[in-house]
């Protein structure tokens, strides 16, 4: 009867080491899966074409951004045809941005199950992550249908492209893990995210290339971690330049403090947030 | 299988405090505040005024207990039932569970109206902390206890006002609970809805291993528990029978 009897100590945060979290992230894996199955059916539910848009999204962005930049701005060529170079900067952005924006507002989103009963809150941001990834690996499988009908050359490389979704989702749930309980205090957070993330991607060589950038400031983006991984999908699928080892450092050093701090505030700050989300 | 001489639910020395952001005007609101509160207030090093709502808890419950939780509205009554369930988290102290917690504060938790009967039970148990082959076990029984049928494929939008509230009552009394932790006015519900649910809510009580009931009403205390907490400002002030602890509660409040 009581065969699945469990022990838990509940403890000060305090006390608690970040081998206990990663632990009782793994222990709720189901609940996780479930509640990201849930974000996937309850996104497109009323939508009468509805998966059809994870495809339209970024389909529609390229179309804009190819008449913007090659009709209207007649930005030099780089060799590949930019529909492709910008669908494929465009489908790992709109993942990541995805990640980091639901997820910095999924404490807000689930305060009435955070205020009714007890589980691993860590899982909370993880949620969007993990239902954006089905999306992101759609949208790529389209890139590349589109290589290929447009007669490009597509690398095998391409079957370690899920890698580059992995570490778009390490970090956007790394900067996830700031913005959530600080979105659930401060709503200003949550109103600013919108406007940072336009911010963020046109910061990034994600619909036009590095090479338009002043030779003087082109280094920034080796400390570009969003650079880093538009480059790796690129890389990967299109064979174009791989980033540069600096770039890949620079992606996991920022990664790995992210997400130590990260979760260090989580945990300080969830105690707290019950009442005041 | 254990022995039962460890107890299934255990509080150590547990403090759970909140700082209160007051904002502007500060010395009005804190002086208001600390005439209208039960809770202690002190303030913490960054002058932030912090309420205890819990000082220094200690108790243990043993397999078959059912505690009553009494005291006056602040006492700290829904803290601790919230620090058993590990809503809250200590400020120090430990509290330690041997079992399965099945809170119950608010019934229609979880309910997702979008998503089918069957995936809301499954959602029920997997944030109750089964796992999927325990729920998937349980399916059926709890499939027949809803008289839904093949309703329960259907998102729950779909569903009649009485049909919503037969899941809704199902979900959350389908798995049976270890340490039931309950808010009174759970017993308290709207008439016609208890009227359906009584026999299943006192099955489901009886089923516990240990009961804590959070209560004003000494009556239902009488009937549901064996022993009692009296609280005040967060801390214990008598600890016992349920007879005496209410004894003693009523003397010193009458």
């Amino acid at each position: 009867m009581t065969a699945s009897t469990t022990l838990r100590i509940v403890k000060p945060h305090s006390e608690r080491t970040l081998r206990d979290d990663l632990a009782s992230i793994w222990t709720s894996r189901e609940l996780l899966l479930v509640l990201a199955r849930r974000e996937i059916s309850v996104r497109y539910r009323q939508a009468a074409i509805g998966v059809l848009w994870v495809v339209l999204q970024p389909l529609f962005t390229t179309a804009i951004f190819t008449i913007v930049f090659v009709v209207f701005a007649r930005i030099p060529n780089q060799g590949e045809s930019y529909p492709l170079f910008a669908f494929a900067g465009l489908a790992i952005w709109q993942y990541f941005n995805r990640a980091v924006s639901d997820g910095g507002n999924s404490l807000v989103a689930n305060a009435a199950l955070i205020t009714k009963v007890a589980f691993p809150r860590l899982i909370i941001p993880l949620i969007a992550p993990v239902a954006g990834a089905v999306d992101c690996l759609i949208a790529l499988a389209v890139l590349v249908i589109m290589a290929v009908l447009m007669g490009a050359h597509v690398s095998w490389m391409v079957v370690l492209a899920p890698l580059v979704i992995l570490a778009a989702a390490l970090l956007g749930y790394s900067i996830a893990l700031w913005l959530a309980p600080l979105n659930a205090i401060y709503r200003d957070v949550g109103i600013a995210l919108p406007f940072v993330m336009q911010v963020a991607m046109y910061m990034s060589p994600i619909v036009y290339p590095a090479a338009l950038v002043p030779e003087k400031i082109r280094w920034l983006y080796l400390l570009n971690p969003i650079a880093v991984l538009v480059d790796a999908i690129r890389w990967l699928v299109l064979g174009t330049e791989p980033p540069t080892a600096v770039g890949f450092t620079v992606f996991g050093v920022l990664t790995i403090v992210l997400f130590v701090g990260g979760r260090r505030l989580f945990r300080n700050m969830e105690g707290n947030l019950v009442d005041r989300i | 299988m254990t022995p039962m001489t460890q107890p299934v639910l255990a509080l150590d020395r547990v403090t759970v405090s909140f700082p209160v952001y007051l904002g502007g005007s500060r010395s009005l609101k804190k002086r208001l505040l600390s005439q209208g509160s039960a809770g202690r207030i002190a303030r913490d090093a960054n002058d932030r005024v912090i309420v205890d709502a819990l000082h220094e808890v200690s108790l243990a419950l043993e397999s078959g207990d059912r505690l009553a939780l009494i005291g006056a509205n602040g006492a700290g009554k829904t803290t601790l039932l919230r620090v058993m369930a590990g809503i809250y988290e200590p400020v120090s102290g430990t509290v330690t569970v041997r079992g399965r917690i099945s809170p119950m504060f608010d019934i229609g938790l979880g309910i997702d109206t979008d998503l089918s009967g069957y995936d809301n039970i499954r959602i029920r148990g997997l944030l109750l902390g089964l796992s999927a082959t325990e729920i998937d076990a349980r399916l059926p029984d709890i499939a027949e206890f809803t008289e839904l049928g093949d309703y329960l494929e259907m998102p729950v939008r779909t569903y009649s006002s009485g049909m919503m509230l037969r899941l809704t009552f199902a979900v959350a009394t389908c798995f049976e609970p270890e340490i039931l932790l309950m808010d009174e006015w759970i017993l308290a519900g709207d008439a016609h809805f208890m009227a359906r649910a009584r026999a299943r809510i006192d099955a489901f009580v009886a089923k516990a291993n240990v009961l804590v009931l959070a209560s004003h009403n000494l009556d239902v205390c009488r009937k549901w528990c064996n022993k009692g907490v009296w609280l005040q400002r967060g801390e214990i002030r008598a600890i016992g029978e349920i007879e005496d602890v209410i004894d003693e509660y009523s003397a010193a409040s009458a």
